[in-house]
């Protein structure tokens, strides 16, 4: 992978929230997410391949004597530092990435709300389209790709402000920029995080929480949705996060559907952007362990209903090397089943039957 | 076995059908047929019949936001049959994964059985109803509680004609259910809840239709959960009457902007064939909002909603937007109170800063606009009117008692708020443009009354003379007081650079905003020495 020295990112990521409500909403897993997404787009092999200078990271703080912060002035500030250095590099694509709390009042804008928001601070917010104007209309980026891990709640007398930044005049190819916006959520719906496999194994010993979409997101882009030759198509990433998101948000007892306003680019079209250049995920690792009411012969079927294998479920845990996609798990004394599917994502999947 | 082996493996029979709980087809849910691998194989509205290979299939189904997914084993080939995804609903009909059968029948025998006097007085040959059936989620979540305790029902002076008590209401202690069922005569009425989150809606009755109200008790009632249906008074609630569970659903299409209406009754509507007004309002809510709606359908649509139910809120603001969408000439009064559907109360003030006179002041609707809630589709706001109680240990109110109705103290913080923001975004800005009411009005969607009263409240002009940030202090320059500072930022003058730049017909505008002391500016180079603190 090249590093796009015309390629620049603005990741936000706010767990805290202070006074949000009553007693405050802090998120859990924004920062995380923000993290590992600027983590991708700074990787040189696969990821976006940005140089870490070009990628700004801004994630919240509390402390008892500073209120929340960032405030919105260190956004602008990054936006214009960015916007400095494309103007010495050029500019190709500008990755804006969100995780926090959203409010909404029109389908077509989303308020990111900052972590000083409250009750009567309800300007504390970010309009994403008046952002996404000042950009394409400033500096000159070919592509805007956007990526908001918020919920879209409906709140009479939202708002979100515009940036400081601005320019006299649009720059001349302003009209063409090609933007790509993926909601987590629908319009008027919310967007959830939940702890995900693996919790309890960090440092700190704490949960890792990530977002339904986000968690999505970052195993889409790190091959789960890449194509044969590298990379991963926009289009995609699209038909891997609407079958994936609401999957995941199931398995928290969640109803998420993402939403998308793609590239004007058919599937497939030389042009089409490609994000990054992971290679699909052609094995996962599984284990299959058994429960002890689980007896006689287990019937392993694969995809195209080719068998895998058929052992005495005594033989269990088994340790098995799969191509992604759905299995089914079936104990033949009962017929009693179970499918699973496997999404080409790293780590091993445990499945109890 | 890789993707390209399963192209020579023979296809088989695929046909898989979504039913209802009546056994028919539920045209409703989308389906997605995704193969072993996770391709996309097959996409279609209510069933699938298609050749596959042998594999595994997911077949994902989604309906009124709810989503299931069920893996199928297609070896020898597929022909089954799959129940549609449950919604969830306050309205006990069979669709909903929140139904009992203690609830539907419950609702079914008591819609049309009275448990208190008429409300008002019923108009002779006709029979109008209204049917309020408070309910928890099962019998389970049911915990003795009083479920109807500070809810009231309200005409529009704020008389109380009901407070839900003894003797007009039925109440089920073992399933957790409280119904008050009566005739009622035509008109506006309010349902007032005063707990921790006081709202209001309205309920309109009208004649020969019976206005059925559902709400859900989860630790207090959740209005956001009410659903109201609109059948004839000559029939009562059916909980597997098709047209109550589309209306129900295509509520929450319409609070997510999605059309769910089932295409059979969007044709019946496009023909002008349907009894129920509820469909008709939410049908004629979905043609305004296609791209390519037919205006000659939305007149028909209009027309005999007209019949149904006369002229109520919710039509008129229909004819409003079909008026903006159409060009049509739809005379329509002002609104005094708003509509029941929050899809028409926002038509409405969408169009009141162009037209004041739709809203007009102190008007019910003038006072709730400020303070409804989006979380529903229906109407619902921050009351505005205060319950005086009878007495500090008695909270609940003897019959008859009117409320003190009184005048909000002050329009609500968000718009205070959004006035400041806008002042200081001003202040800052170089360039200097007016307030303009009825821009803001515009840009909130509120009755232009309602800007003027905040801006009033917040100081009216003083609002754009403080000194903001990027304000200069005026002062600096020899003549200017803060008496001409005031003049001078009230007419858009906050900065030296405004005033190095003024041109002849700025000058004249200080002129005569300064009246008697015109000749000051010239005779004291005001400009002059603005510029050259510009120039440092």
């Amino acid at each position: 992978m090249p590093v796009q020295e015309q390629d620049y990112a603005l990741v936000i990521g706010f767990n805290h929230y202070p006074r949000y409500g009553k007693n405050g909403r802090s998120l859990r897993g924004a920062i995380q997410d923000a993290k590992e997404f600027s983590k991708w787009l700074t990787d040189k092999n696969i990821g976006g391949g940005l140089p870490d200078e070009n990628c700004k990271l801004i994630v919240s703080s509390v402390s008892t004597v500073n209120p929340p912060q960032p405030r919105k002035d260190r956004i602008d500030d990054c936006l214009e530092e960015i916007w400095t250095q494309a103007q010495k590099t050029g500019a190709r694509r500008f990755y804006f990435y969100f995780s926090g709390h959203g409010q909404t009042q029109v389908d077509q804008d989303v308020f990111l709300c900052l972590p000083t928001w409250a009750r009567n601070r309800e300007a504390a917010a970010l309009s994403i389209r008046k952002y996404q104007q000042v950009i394409s209309q400033c500096i000159p980026f070919q592509e805007i790709v956007i990526f908001m891990d918020c919920c879209r709640s409906l709140k009479v007398g939202a708002r979100g402000q515009e940036s400081e930044l601005s320019c006299p005049l649009p720059h001349a190819a302003a009209g063409l920029t090609a933007v790509f916006v993926g909601h987590a959520t629908e319009f008027q719906a919310q967007s959830f995080e939940s702890a995900i496999a693996g919790e309890g194994d960090d440092e700190d010993n704490e949960p890792i929480v990530r977002g339904h979409f986000s968690e999505a997101l970052m195993a889409a882009l790190r091959g789960a949705a890449a194509r044969e030759t590298g990379g991963v198509p926009a289009s995609s990433l699209v038909k891997y996060l609407r079958k994936v998101v609401p999957r995941i948000a199931r398995r928290h007892r969640h109803e998420q559907r993402p939403r998308f306003e793609p590239f004007d680019i058919p599937e497939g079209d030389p042009a089409e952007p490609i994000f990054g250049a992971a290679l699909p995920i052609k094995t996962v690792d599984v284990k299959f362990s058994f429960k002890a009411s689980r007896s006689g012969e287990i019937l392993l079927e694969g995809p195209e209903l080719q068998q895998i294998r058929v052992s005495d479920a005594a033989t269990g845990p088994w340790e098995e090397t799969l191509e992604p996609g759905t299995y089914m798990l079936t104990e033949k004394s009962t017929g009693e089943f179970m499918s699973v599917h496997l999404n080409p994502t790293e780590g091993e999947f445990n499945v109890e039957f | 076995m890789s993707n390209s082996d399963t192209q020579s493996v023979p296809a088989r029979t695929f046909n898989v059908r979504v039913v209802n709980h009546t056994g028919n087809l539920s045209h409703d849910t989308q389906i997605t047929v995704y193969d072993g691998r996770g391709e996309i194989r097959y996409e279609a509205l209510g069933s699938v019949q298609t050749q596959l290979p042998k594999g595994l299939y997911t077949v994902r189904m989604e309906r009124s936001g709810e989503m299931v997914e069920q893996v199928i084993r297609h070896e020898t080939g597929t022909d089954t049959q799959i129940d549609e995804p449950l919604r969830q609903s306050s309205v006990p009909v069979f669709d909903t994964a929140t139904t009992h059968e203690y609830y539907a029948y419950t609702s079914m025998d008591w819609s049309k059985k009275d448990t208190r006097p008429p409300l008002g007085m019923p108009e002779l040959g006709t029979e109008s109803r209204v049917f309020i059936f408070l309910r928890t989620i099962s019998s389970e979540h049911y915990h003795g509680e009083n479920l109807a305790e500070d809810l009231y029902l309200l005409d529009l002076n704020g008389q109380v004609l009901s407070d839900f008590g003894p003797g007009e209401v039925e109440h089920n202690q073992r399933d957790g259910w409280l119904t008050l069922s009566a005739e009622a005569q035509p008109g506006s009425y309010l349902l007032r809840y005063d707990r921790s989150q006081p709202r209001e809606m309205p309920l309109y009755v009208f004649r020969n239709v019976n206005s059925q109200v559902f709400i859900t008790y989860h630790h207090g009632l959740r209005f956001e959960t009410a659903s109201i249906l609109l059948p004839y008074t000559s029939r009562s609630f059916e909980p597997d009457d098709r047209h109550a569970a589309a209306a129900d659903a295509a509520l929450a299409g319409l609070q997510r902007g999605e059309n769910v209406l089932p295409r059979e009754m969007m044709s019946d509507l496009l023909a002008g064939k349907f009894e129920n007004p509820m469909l008709g309002l939410l049908g004629a809510h979905f043609l305004l909002l296609q791209r390519e709606a037919n205006p000659n359908t939305v007149q028909i649509v209009l027309g005999n909603l007209g019949s149904l139910i006369g002229d109520a809120p919710d039509v008129q603001a229909l004819k409003l937007g079909a008026n903006a969408r159409f060009g049509m000439d739809y005379q329509v009064p002002p609104f005094d109170q708003p509509p029941m559907l929050r899809a028409g109360l926002e038509l409405v003030l969408r169009h009141s800063s162009d037209d004041p006179a739709l809203v007009p002041t102190g008007s019910l609707f003038e006072r709730i606009a400020a303070r409804y809630y989006v979380d529903s589709p229906w109407s619902s706001w921050e009351p505005v009117i205060r319950i005086e109680h009878a007495s500090n240990d008695n909270k609940v109110l003897p019959r008859n008692t009117s409320f003190d109705i009184q005048e909000t103290e002050s329009e609500p913080q968000w718009v205070k708020a959004y006035l400041n923001d806008l002042a200081r975004g001003q202040r800052r800005s170089e360039s200097r443009r007016s307030f303009d009411v009825k821009q803001v009005a515009s840009d909130v969607n509120l009755p232009v009354s309602i800007i003027e009263r905040a801006y009033a409240e917040l100081g009216g002009e003083d609002l754009w003379i403080q000194e903001g940030p990027g304000g200069d202090d005026l002062t600096r320059i020899g003549g200017i007081g803060r008496v001409f500072e005031a003049v001078l930022k009230r007419a858009g003058f906050h900065t030296y650079a405004d005033l190095a730049g003024a041109d002849d017909a700025d000058i004249e505008r200080i002129q005569t905003g300064l009246g008697r002391f015109a000749y000051r500016p010239i005779d004291e180079d005001w400009f002059g020495q603005a510029r050259r603190l510009v120039e440092g």
